[in-house]
């Protein structure tokens, strides 16, 4: 199947994309563009043709367009100075920034609008921010009424950066073209290019011609599916895209590209194309691509509802084009592997299954739900990660670390990861340094991850307390009431409260919204001897005084238990205690009290006293103090004494004999 | 191998350098082993997860250790892997975030460096010496201690110098480069090429520093700055069989650790009595490590003092 030409990959693809007519969401931004891309100077030039329709409850006055390229324009840009304060400066080597330009911009009566343009920063007020511009219309846009713009602009691409941009031959081109914010009740809602946050934008339809030189032929892809390859004039080829009901258009080429593409079918789901542009190097590694792309179709399809759009595009970006790894586009993911990753080491970044999932579960949160990854990042990203790690534990199980040696991987056998929380420990680390929050605004690289990790730990965690059937119910119904209608933080919670049943929202708010951390323990578990009756004690209205008889064998015993909620969010909790001859007590405790005392006066002896036995909280911080076996045992500290001391010579040893 | 194989006898024949060198470094390990002793003892005789931990490491127990007890290590395992990692490290200053237990470890490597050179002082002087007991080995270690000292710091500084300058910093030089290439088969072998570099010249730091403890031990009628030429040069001459010593023992080492990985013997020690049991067997390896130890620094002597075989004369008579 490899090297398939572009005539039978187009014909498969179309055929897949016209078995579905309707359009899926209604059209507010659509675009056609035609651009020629100047693969020497990394320049694209372009017309566009921006069909908007006001959405929104009241008439506008502006337009406000994303010019994200600027972003990659110079070091003051707010992307730039934000990645130099998160203490990861982007270097651009002269001649490398990016840039994005609009040079001509009419109305639909011809009115030239560019002379009203003008740059603005809604968020951060940097006045040498230029990701956003702002125009002033002729005329206010009615609500409900469509407008029509031209536009000309030329785009720069960066070396590649942040999701977009060229490293040699290679070329991603994501954000590129001048795109409408959003219009809503409040006003616009069109963010600036932040360093963690990703996009937000309304449904349209894209038509969209590349020109490229001849040697990109059949090494193209793009958003939705490719209508037309042909000749142009100057040794050059049209590739001609479209694609519905999406919100964004990203496309790529590299002449070293594998070009291969294999049907998805499976009873009960739409046929799916999936096309794979992958690096000759990653030959081998394309059996995988493939397999993890159909199994995540299958799986979420499953899960979260059928995949509409009847093609996908995968892109394995070059080695030197690590930061175009991982990212989402509609109908079309860029993926990046690491051919020398096992397979068992899934929890690292670059290893290929766990992309291709997490990309994949975008299509659904970020592609057709569209939530608005500005403000509220947790709602794609947070659930993707979970997507991913909840597929990964299920079609590979348990993952094993792996250290580089002088760049050589070593793979830890002997050491099982068990996701969901092996894998994530990392969210630990920034726990407490923020809430989820807009993107623009946690402190640093480390407390964005809360993003991706803290909300899929909590809705693992909310998983284990509903039950997975109540989970996959609660997702199914969160998709099928939001496709294409931008659900917010409160929409998802209201579907929580429906399906799982009310109150479950109110603890994934305290998990999310808050810093404070989880921390149940169980501070001290103790069985004694129960005292027998002693002393005046009155039996059938009679007092009289009882003297027990010396025990030789104690054989009831009074427990006591004390767990303490030691973090700052409550949630109810389950305790078990276990006791001799096999007996137990469990109870759910509230958590709301800061420390609560399990008492028994006479009963078996206490063998062990757990707090969230079945694992369910996975946002406790610390569940090294979840237990405590009353009869300590010493085995396994001696065992790893042993072995530290072993280890501890022989490292200083081998470090003797260096010199 | 005839050199190494007869260092060996040497070593075999005269334990007592295998044991001075096993006692050494037990004591040293011994210093590290009360605090993490009780530090695993605390966490774990009460803890539900002792029992699943004595099977197999539990990576939840010990992430969530390190983070709750930030004191315990520090950043020390951190800073080592990033001094064995591809980019490598800029020097010393990378452990600074090492604590506690971490840096105490730190404290012991560099007391390693001084007791490596009391224990060669003491294992090339004997055999000058032909001294056959601990007594000899003793006063030969601390009578040679302050010159193998400078011999043993100086090739330490040659190997951090070694690393800073050629490993790490070619990874600086190279960054941009190695950024560009397309393929992560031309990353990695740029990556092995500083790695081959770093090797070779480490080895040949290792080489020089042993040799120059032999000739300043055989050759004490020579100046001292000329015994430490002699030394290099006895090492340039007799490269080749120097390099197959070396490898030698490196390959007899290397096989150790892998039946010790292979016989798994800790899986056994589920017991008081199986801990037991664990800590001889690892003992007899360390023992075993420091015998092909000693047979190597015996075999480096041998294969530099070794005379060149006389060549063959050919006689003639007059008719």
């Amino acid at each position: 199947m490899r090297w398939r030409t572009a005539g039978l990959s187009v014909a498969a693809v179309a055929a897949a994309a016209l078995a579905r007519s309707a359009p899926l969401a209604d059209p507010v931004a659509s675009y056609r563009i035609s651009c020629r891309y100047d693969e020497t100077r990394k320049r694209i030039e372009g017309t566009e043709l921006l069909t908007w329709k006001n959405a929104g409850p009241r008439a506008a006055s502006t337009l406000r367009l994303h010019l994200y390229l600027n972003a990659f324009a110079n070091n003051r840009s707010s992307y730039m100075k934000e990645r130099r304060r998160m203490g990861d400066p982007a270097r651009v080597a002269p001649g490398q920034w990016g840039s994005i330009a609009i040079s001509r911009m009419t109305s639909a009566a011809g009115e030239d609008l560019l002379a009203n343009l003008r740059f603005v920063a809604p968020d951060d007020g940097n006045a040498d921010d230029r990701t956003v511009a702002e125009v002033d219309l002729p005329a206010p846009i009615a609500s409900g009424e469509t407008a029509r713009f031209s536009i000309e602009f030329v785009s720069r691409l960066p070396r590649v950066l942040d999701r977009s941009g060229w490293a040699g031959d290679f070329v991603l081109a994501g954000q590129w073209f001048p795109k409408v914010g959003v219009w809503e009740a409040r006003g616009w809602n069109c963010h600036q290019y932040h360093s963690f946050s990703e996009f937000f934008a309304d449904f349209g339809d894209y038509d969209v011609t590349i020109d490229v030189p001849r040697r990109l032929k059949g090494k193209v892809g793009g958003t939705g599916r490719l209508l037309e390859e042909r000749e142009a004039p100057g040794d050059r080829v049209l590739e001609h895209f479209r694609a519905e009901s999406v919100h964004d258009f990203a496309w790529t080429a590299d002449p070293r590209f594998d070009v291969e593409t294999e049907p998805f079918h499976e009873a009960g789901l739409p046929d799916v194309a999936i096309t794979l542009l992958s690096q000759p190097e990653h030959a081998a590694l394309a059996p995988r691509y493939f397999a993890a792309a159909k199994k995540a179709i299958s799986v979420f399809g499953k899960r979260y509802g059928p995949y509409p759009y009847g093609i996908l595009t995968m892109v394995d970006p070059p080695a030197n084009a690590r930061e175009a790894w991982g990212m989402e586009y509609p109908t079309f993911i860029a993926c990046g592997a690491s051919a020398y990753t096992p397979k068992s080491a899934w929890q690292r970044y670059e290893a290929l299954e766990p992309t291709v999932a997490h990309e994949y579960a975008h299509q659904y949160f970020y592609g057709m739900l569209a939530s608005n990854e500005f403000e509220e990042a947790w709602l794609d990203e947070g659930f993707a990660r979970y997507s991913e790690v909840r597929f990964m534990a299920e079609t590979e199980g348990d993952a094993h670390p792996l250290v580089s040696l002088f760049g050589f991987p070593i793979l830890l056998r002997s050491v099982a990861l068990h996701p969901p929380l092996d894998t994530q420990l990392r969210t630990f680390d920034a726990v407490s340094r923020d809430p989820l929050t807009a993107s623009w605004k946690f402190e640093g690289h480390a407390s964005y991850g809360l993003v991706y990790g803290k909300t899929a730990l909590a809705l693992s965690t909310l998983e284990r307390q509903v039950g997975r059937p109540v989970m996959d119910r609660l997702f199914r119904a969160y998709v099928d009431a939001y496709r294409f209608r931008h659900p917010t933080t409160e929409d998802f919670l209201g579907v929580v409260d429906r399906v799982a049943g009310a109150g479950w929202s109110s603890l994934l708010r305290r998990e999310l919204f808050t810093s404070g951390t989880v921390d149940y323990a169980v501070a001290s578990a103790e069985s004694r001897p129960a005292d027998p009756p002693a002393g005046w004690i009155e039996t059938e209205g009679r007092s009289s005084e009882v003297v027990p008889a010396p025990a030789r064998r104690p054989r009831r015993f009074e427990t006591n238990v004390v767990v303490q909620r030691r973090g700052d969010v409550a949630l109810p909790v389950e305790i078990r205690l276990e006791f001799e001859k096999g007996k137990a007590y469990e109870t759910v405790w509230n958590g709301e009290a800061r420390w609560i005392r399990l008492h028994v006066d006479s009963g078996p002896k206490l063998l062990r006293a757990l707090v969230d036995p079945r694992e369910k909280i996975l946002l406790d911080a610390d569940r090294n103090n979840n237990g405590w076996v009353v009869r300590g045992d010493a085995a396994a500290a001696n065992l790893w004494t042993a072995r530290a001391f072993f280890w501890t010579e022989n490292l200083l040893d081998l470090f003797m004999e260096l010199w | 191998m005839s050199d190494f194989g007869r260092g060996l006898m040497i070593s075999i024949r005269r334990p007592h350098f295998a044991i001075a060198v096993w006692l050494v470094q037990g004591a040293l390990a011994a210093v590290l082993a009360l605090p993490i002793s009780n530090f695993l003892h605390a966490e774990l005789n009460h803890s539900p997860a002792a029992s699943s931990m004595i099977v197999a490491p539990n990576a939840l127990w010990w992430n969530t250790a390190r983070r709750e007890h930030p004191d315990l290590l520090g950043t020390l395992p951190e800073s080592a892997l990033a001094l064995f990692s591809a980019a490598g490290t800029r020097g010393f200053s990378a452990f600074d975030g090492a604590a506690g237990v971490g840096a105490a470890f730190l404290g012991a490597g560099l007391l390693a460096i001084v007791l490596h050179a009391f224990l060669l002082g003491g294992i090339f002087g004997s055999l000058a010496n032909r001294g056959t007991d601990l007594t000899v080995f003793a006063r030969e270690g601390a009578r040679r201690l302050p010159a193998f000292l400078i011999v043993t710091l100086g090739a330490a500084a040659l190997v951090a110098a070694v690393y800073h300058y050629v490993f790490w910093a070619s990874g600086q030089a190279l960054a941009g480069f190695t950024g560009n290439l397309a393929t992560e088969q031309g990353q990695r072998f740029v990556a092995l090429g500083r790695l081959a570099a770093l090797v070779v010249l480490v080895t040949f730091v290792k080489v020089a520093a042993d040799a120059i403890r032999v000739a300043l031990v055989e050759r004490p009628d020579l100046p001292p700055v000329t015994r430490y030429l002699v030394g290099v040069g006895s090492a340039l001459g007799r490269l080749v069989p120097i390099l197959a010593t070396l490898v030698l023992w490196a390959g007899s080492t290397g096989v150790l650790y892998f039946l010790w990985s292979r016989l798994n013997v800790s899986s056994a020690a589920t017991t008081t009595g199986g801990v037991v049991l664990l800590v001889a067997a690892q003992q007899v390896f360390v023992f075993l490590r420091a015998v092909l130890k000693v047979g190597y620094y015996a075999a480096i002597r041998e294969t530099i003092l070794r005379r060149a075989e006389p060549a063959a004369v050919a006689a003639e008579t007059a008719p």
